[in-house]
């Protein structure tokens, strides 16, 4: 039982490392759609969690993830409404993991978009101007798409290496 | 147990050990088409581990066959392009970089941070306009035999690579009955013992070679793409693949990034430096000790043993093919040897 806690307690704490790793690097761009926000390459790491390894560690890596990289030298404030929306991404995608296959777990990642803007919009970030663009939804789009791309290719070369033969 | 003083046994396993180095001999001497051959054993393994995850992935949905072989072709152009469209992609970031290098700060690092530290003697007698026209020439030839040996490679490997492929998926079974039915009956059980223990050492070997190159990569993937270097993601599959050398490809994988790194900006190529400090020592205390040596049973002592032999003797190939030749060589001879004393000291079983 202990083990098996610690192997959870390991896998939270390198998928929350990845996460503000990610969150800080100079390879980041800012999002040319949402003014102010950067194009969040590191939601795909809850995600990414919570399919390999579990809703818990989808969960935790979530919430925690993304409450360690508001604190972190890329905060904003953005990322700090950011905290429940990737829980709840991070979650669902662990909940369905035996259940759907990979790109419909993967597009839990719309699920964090969806909620992200909704908590952007009530907490007053985001102009519901924005709304009415359809750029902005081309670059919602674009970006949860790549995401899904990215976060097959990720689970399946994980699996991959690790499968018994 | 007691090794058997019989002589006859003894004399076998000298022809049979001389037989087996005359054969990797031949291998060696033959390298480039020895290494395209290896090269196809790579590709045919990758692609039967491939084979066998998407058998057991797609088993649970029971599909009628067509379908089965549809959703297999449409995952083969996903991931082509998906691979093309990174490569290109990492390649265009390269371009950028080398095609347009910031030589102000290059000038500012290297003659604020580089020369202060390099000896006047050094300064005065090496780093010569004449010196570095003769590293540029000799860069450029080195570039040259690159492309021609890689053009070497390629073509071999169109010609070689598709029989192997048929070969295994074609007529393995055939193939391995054919060589079965040439052993005589007394070696027989011997002969498939030993054959089937170097098939499954050598595949967990390659196995924890790939999977061990695949975390190095992906940590130098994940460092690189931190620290804002331009191509991070081929750069990082670089320093994964070369990492298949001991001790000499993780030098090897770390000097271009460090370059592109310099070329861009010389604090990239500090955080590249450190990415790869990272990387070694995850792979030197963790990967080689619990994956790579547990997997394939070897003392750590014994393979560092062997690895420098292999330098010694046949240089970086010898580096890389130390261990699985290793193997190779302690199956057969320890099955020749209890199939030998079966046969010389116990005749009547």
């Amino acid at each position: 039982m202990i083990i098996k806690w610690r192997k959870e307690i390991i896998q939270i704490i390198v998928g929350i490392i990845i996460y503000v790793l990610l969150g800080n690097a100079r390879s980041i761009q800012s999002n040319p759609f949402i003014p102010g926000a950067i194009i969040a390459v590191n939601m795909i790491i809850p995600v990414i969690f919570g399919i390999l390894f579990g809703r818990g560690q989808g969960l935790m890596v979530g919430l925690l993830g993304t409450f360690f990289n508001a604190m972190s030298p890329a905060r904003n404030a953005f990322e700090l409404l950011a905290i429940l929306p990737h829980g709840v991404m991070g979650f669902t995608a662990g909940f369905f993991r035996k259940k759907w296959p990979t790109p419909v777990l993967a597009s839990t990642l719309l699920i964090g978009h969806v909620l992200n803007l909704f908590m952007f919009t009530i907490f007053g970030l985001l102009p519901s101007s924005v709304f009415s663009s359809a750029s902005f939804y081309y670059g919602l789009l674009y970006e949860t798409f790549t995401g899904i791309i990215a976060v097959i290719i990720i689970t399946a070369l994980f699996n991959l290496a690790t499968q018994k033969t | 147990m007691a090794l058997t003083t019989n002589t006859a046994v003894w004399k076998t396993l000298i022809v049979i050990f001389a037989i087996l180095t005359f054969l990797f001999s031949a291998l060696f001497f033959f390298s480039n088409i020895f290494l395209t051959f290896v090269f196809g054993v790579g590709l045919i393994l990758i692609t039967e581990t491939f084979i066998n995850y998407y058998r057991k992935r797609m088993q649970k949905y029971n599909l009628p066959k067509w379908k089965y072989k549809l959703y297999a072709y449409i995952l083969i152009v996903f991931w082509v392009f998906a691979i093309l469209m990174l490569i290109a992609s990492s390649f265009e970031d390269l371009a950028t970089v080398i095609a347009n290098p910031d030589q102000a700060k290059l000038s500012l690092f290297y003659n604020y941070r580089v020369r202060p530290y390099i000896p006047n003697i050094i300064k005065d007698n090496y780093l010569t306009d004449e010196a570095f026209s003769k590293a540029s020439a000799y860069i450029f030839s080195l570039f040259s035999s690159t492309i021609s040996t890689a053009s070497f490679f390629l073509f071999s490997g169109i010609l070689i690579i598709p029989l192997m492929f048929y070969l295994n998926f074609r007529r393995k079974d055939s193939l391995i009955k054919e060589l079965y039915s040439l052993v005589p009956e007394k070696y027989f059980s011997g002969f498939r013992r030993a054959t089937q223990d170097i098939s499954k050492q050598l595949h967990d070997f390659y196995r924890a070679k790939v999977v061990e190159s695949i975390i190095v990569g992906s940590i130098c993937c994940l460092g690189f793409f931190v620290a804002g270097l331009k191509g991070w993601l081929i750069l990082g599959f670089f320093a994964g693949f070369f990492n298949i050398v001991p001790y000499l490809g993780p030098v090897f994988g770390a000097i271009p990034p460090i370059i592109i790194g310099l070329l861009d900006e010389p604090i990239t190529a500090f955080y590249v430096f450190i990415t790869i400090i990272i990387s070694q020592l995850i792979d030197n205390f963790y990967l080689i000790p619990f994956m790579v040596t547990s997997k394939v049973k070897i003392d750590a002592l014994c393979g560092i043993v062997l690895i420098l032999i292999g330098a010694k003797l046949l240089g970086i190939l010898g580096m890389i093919f130390a261990i699985p030749i290793y193997l190779v060589y302690k199956i057969v001879l320890v099955e020749s040897y209890n199939e030998l004393v079966r046969i010389h000291d116990n005749p009547s079983k």
